[in-house]
């Protein structure tokens, strides 16, 4: 084709058609990615279903009712409502849940004959972190029938409150700890017994003497970083094990919130 | 000082716009290495250059244009000679990179976080779903351009003297396009990534003799099968080593065509002969602006096609499936449509054979063709031989194909091919597409009428029992029991709120007269959003 101008103008509307596409788009994202999160979450709430069919139906029931004796309810309104008070869990549910499943109960309340198995693969268990996320969000999803009953008396969630910037580190340490679900083992010093991992409670006194040449800020990040370099000797139920708490945790945290868990449980004393 | 004062004379003797215009003509001047404004008004318009052409000067002093010859024949130019595949293959590719870049940026290739970034790069990534649709489009549209690029030079005898090593260098660069495709395929990490591969790599196992074979699988994944490791060796070779190899090769490849010329039409030159680079003054068709103008216009057209495709779904978008499961075999596992000829071939015999020597053997026949087809003639009624074998080779690759797919020699127990055509484990199907809210609870027989069932599920009901006999008469066909009088419930249950349970179950009488059964169990959620996408 000759005509420069005829070429020039046509590429100038593929620009503008494509500028409007893409514009098009981007109206668009915002409906998109909530309408892929909804589609995510309920994908992962078919899947939970279908492992929860598998590996927990059996103690659990096939609805979650529990089943005396063996395993307790998580279809339950009081799992939903009192049961982190109970237990002293101060992460969420979610957190709850995951960690439960992830680690298991290797010692039981007692209440029940057996036993709730270690189910994440980074312990041993069969099942990959993200089924561990999906049978969450299947244990999670029951949680809307009593929601819909309680709907009549519409209680506010209690939002947790965005820590400032400048709070002080201990003040966000304490937060990361609850977070993080280290209350899941170590329970809340000096409100909730420990249940797998050691108290921590008096940890800044024994810190320093703990291990040889290191001083108390270096052995309890140390004992964050790399659980294994020393292994307590007295957990709640008897020695301590390797590998039990995470090892992972130089990758979660960054160094600010981890600095902030040193300080505060520097304060345990 | 020296400056202001010169500045301010200049000012002085032309005003301050016209002082502006100038300097901003010597900014144009500069960025366009040589073509000031007026420079490039006459280029728009279609008018001549001054001379000394300025045109010329943009080829010498800028990258980008040294690159092109300034100058074309104006037999090669026409749309019909080169369907500028060369440049689309090009282009493509650089979209692949920009596309890619963008989705590398949210993405780790470790197996515990692979299929999580996908699915947040596509539900909490802005144009996240869109890049990753240009990036799977543009790629599958590279194998396909770089192809065509390949059939047009075989058929209009460009590979030979003396362009047998661009040839070659294509080869090369086919090799090396259907390589990223691949590796590309398993990044995403889910069920369709991780099995298309086990079956890809599992032919690199193949390769005689066994210790080489597995030598090969080993290099390659790090791994007896594929973990963490494969997929990090993956990802190396998909976002570094091949786009490396494909442009150095690309410049090989380039550079010869600029040597030589691109070839003339046959029927312009005498046989044997190659005049491609000395181009008559009155056959020359400059690159600026003449072909600049032609590829801009393609390559605008197509991007626009491209992501016109997408915004309005013709193009379905890029898969993705549940989470990689190596305990979990799927009923089907079908290779990308670009492997299926190979997956046919393996239908056909001894894997080493069929997957390993023969593809081998096609591969090295394309790179030798230009080295034992001793046909000096280009034109297409001396090359009989060649076009035909040409055909044959289509039409094997077409057949291939479509022996690559599930409907040719794949026996599944049609109980279980019924379900999966009703739930697949993978993908919508029909029961998924149907409203939530329209699959009734209850215990549903395809032998009544389920007269208190949605009319949708009453649907649902007639295309099950259609499937059972179809199943049936399939597996007759093969020679195989079937299902006789067979037939199929459904029970959907509430399960959860907005979850329902799903059971397929397909009863037939067996061999010895008694009643067999299959079932399985899916869970059904309102949002789950299947039919949409
Ligand atoms: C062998 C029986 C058994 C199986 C299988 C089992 N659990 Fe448990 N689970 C228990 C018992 C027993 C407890 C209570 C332990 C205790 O505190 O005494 C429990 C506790 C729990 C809890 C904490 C409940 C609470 O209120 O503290 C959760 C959450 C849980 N299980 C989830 C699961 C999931 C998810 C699965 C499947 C992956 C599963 N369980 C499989 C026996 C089982
Ligand atoms: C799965 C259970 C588990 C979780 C979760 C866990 N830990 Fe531990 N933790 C243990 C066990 C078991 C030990 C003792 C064995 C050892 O030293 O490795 C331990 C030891 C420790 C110690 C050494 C205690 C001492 O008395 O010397 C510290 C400090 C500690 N954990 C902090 C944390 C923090 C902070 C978190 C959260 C970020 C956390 N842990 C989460 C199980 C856990
Ligand atoms: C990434 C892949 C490839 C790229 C980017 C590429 C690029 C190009 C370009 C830009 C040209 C200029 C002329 C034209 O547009 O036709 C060209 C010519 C050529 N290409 Fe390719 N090519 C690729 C793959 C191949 C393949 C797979 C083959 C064959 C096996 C091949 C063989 C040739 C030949 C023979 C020519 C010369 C054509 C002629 O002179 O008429 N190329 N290539």
């Amino acid at each position: 084709m000759r005509n420069i101008m005829v070429k020039l103008t046509t590429s100038l509307f593929a620009v503008l058609g494509m500028a409007l596409l893409v514009v098009l788009v981007g109206a668009g994202e915002e409906a998109r990615m909530a309408t892929r999160e909804a589609n995510f979450e309920a994908r992962a709430i078919e899947n939970g279903a279908a492992i929860f069919a598998e590996n927990c139906a059996g103690c659990h029931g096939i609805q979650g009712k529990g089943i005396p004796g063996v395993a307790p309810a998580l279809n339950s309104p009081e799992f939903f409502k009192t049961r982190l008070q109970e237990v002293g869990w101060q992460g969420s549910l979610r957190s709850f849940i995951e960690s439960t499943v992830n680690a298991g109960r290797p010692v039981g309340s007692g209440q029940y004959s057996a036993k709730m198995a270690t189910w994440g693969q980074e312990y041993g268990g069969p099942l990959r972190p993200d089924q561990i996320r999906d049978v969450a969000s299947f244990i999670l999803n029951w949680e809307k029938q009593y929601v819909a009953v309680a709907a009549a008396t519409p209680t506010p969630a209690p939002t947790p409150t965005p820590l400032p910037p400048d709070a002080d580190p201990v003040t966000i340490g304490k937060a990361v700890y609850q977070a993080q679900g280290c209350a899941g083992c170590h329970g809340v010093p000096y409100q909730a017994p420990a249940v797998v991992g050691p108290s921590l409670e008096g940890l800044a006194n024994r810190a320093g003497t703990t291990v040889a040449g290191q001083s108390a800020e270096d052995y309890i990040r140390t004992s964050i970083l790399n659980p294994n370099a020393y292994i307590v000797p007295q957990c709640p139920t008897g020695p301590c094990q390797a590998n039990l708490m995470p090892q992972n945790y130089g990758q979660i945290l960054s160094p600010q919130e981890l600095d902030a868990l040193v300080q505060y449980l520097l304060t345990l004393k | 000082m020296g400056v202001l004062q010169d500045v301010s004379e200049q000012i002085r003797k032309d005003g301050v716009v016209g002082f502006s215009l100038k300097q901003l003509d010597t900014f144009i001047t500069r960025v366009t290495t040589g073509m000031n404004w007026n420079d490039l008004r006459a280029l728009a318009r279609g008018d001549e250059p001054r001379r000394p052409n300025p045109r010329l000067q943009v080829h010498s002093e800028s990258f980008v244009f040294h690159i092109k010859p300034s100058y074309y024949h104006e037999s090669v130019t026409k749309l019909t000679h080169t369907f500028r595949l060369g440049l689309l293959s090009t282009y493509f590719f650089f979209l692949e990179i920009i596309t890619g870049v963008f989705l590398m940026i949210f993405y780790a290739p470790t197996p515990e976080r692979a299929y999580g970034d996908m699915l947040k790069i596509m539900s909490g990534v802005p144009f996240g779903e869109f890049m990753r649709d240009i990036h799977r489009l543009a790629a599958e549209g590279m194998v396909i351009v770089v192809t065509l690029h390949m059939v047009r030079t075989f058929l209009t005898g460009s590979y030979k003297k003396p362009r047998q090593f661009t040839w070659l260098t294509g080869v090369i660069l086919l090799l090396a396009t259907l390589f990223m495709s691949f590796s590309g395929y398993l990044l995403p990490w889910d069920q369709l990534a991780y099995w298309a591969v086990t079956i890809g790599t599992s032919m690199a196992d193949k390769a005689p003799p066994p210790a080489v074979g597995n030598a090969a699988k080993l290099l390659l994944l790090g791994a007896p099968s594929i973990g963490a490791n494969g997929l990090l060796r993956f990802y190396l070779l998909h976002v570094l080593f091949v786009p490396l190899l494909i442009v150095f090769v690309f410049f090989v490849h380039y550079y010869k065509v600029v040597r030589v010329g691109i070839s003339l039409p046959a029927s312009e030159e005498e046989v044997g002969q190659d005049t491609a680079k000395r181009v008559p003054a009155d056959k020359r068709r400059y690159y600026l602006p003449d072909i600049f103008t032609d590829e801009m216009m393609v390559l605008g057209v197509v991007t626009f096609v491209l992501l016109a495709m997408i915004v309005f779904n013709i193009y379905p978008g890029a898969p993705l499936e549940h989470h990689a499961n190596p305990n979990k075999t799927p009923l089907h596992t079908e290779a990308p449509w670009y492997f299926l000829w190979i997956q046919g071939l393996l239908k056909l015999g001894d894997p080493t054979l069929m997957g390993v020597i023969l593809p081998t053997l096609v591969f090295a026949f394309l790179a030798i063709i230009p080295y034992i087809d001793f046909n000096p003639s280009r034109r297409a009624k001396d090359r009989r031989v060649a076009i035909s074998l040409f055909m044959v080779a289509l039409a094997g690759f077409v057949v291939l194909t479509w022996m690559g797919t599930p409907h040719f020699l794949v026996e599944s127990p049609p109980a279980e091919e019924v379900v999966q055509l009703m739930l697949p484990e993978e993908k919508a199907g029909p029961v998924r597409q149907t409203e939530w809210y329209k699959l009734t609870v209850g215990e549903w027989d395809t032998r009544s009428d389920n007269a208190t069932a949605s009319f949708e599920l009453q649907k649902l009901m007639h295309h099950y029992a259609h499937l059972i006999e179809e199943e049936h008469a399939k597996a007759l066909e093969k020679g195989l029991e079937g299902l006789p009088n067979g037939y199929g419930k459904m029970i959907i249950e509430d399960w959860q709120p907005g979850l329902k349970k799903v059971t397929m179950r397909v009863f037939w009488t067996g061999k010895d007269g008694t009643e067999q059964t299959f079932e399985k169990s899916f869970y059904i959620h309102e949002e789950a959003g299947y039919a949409r996408h």
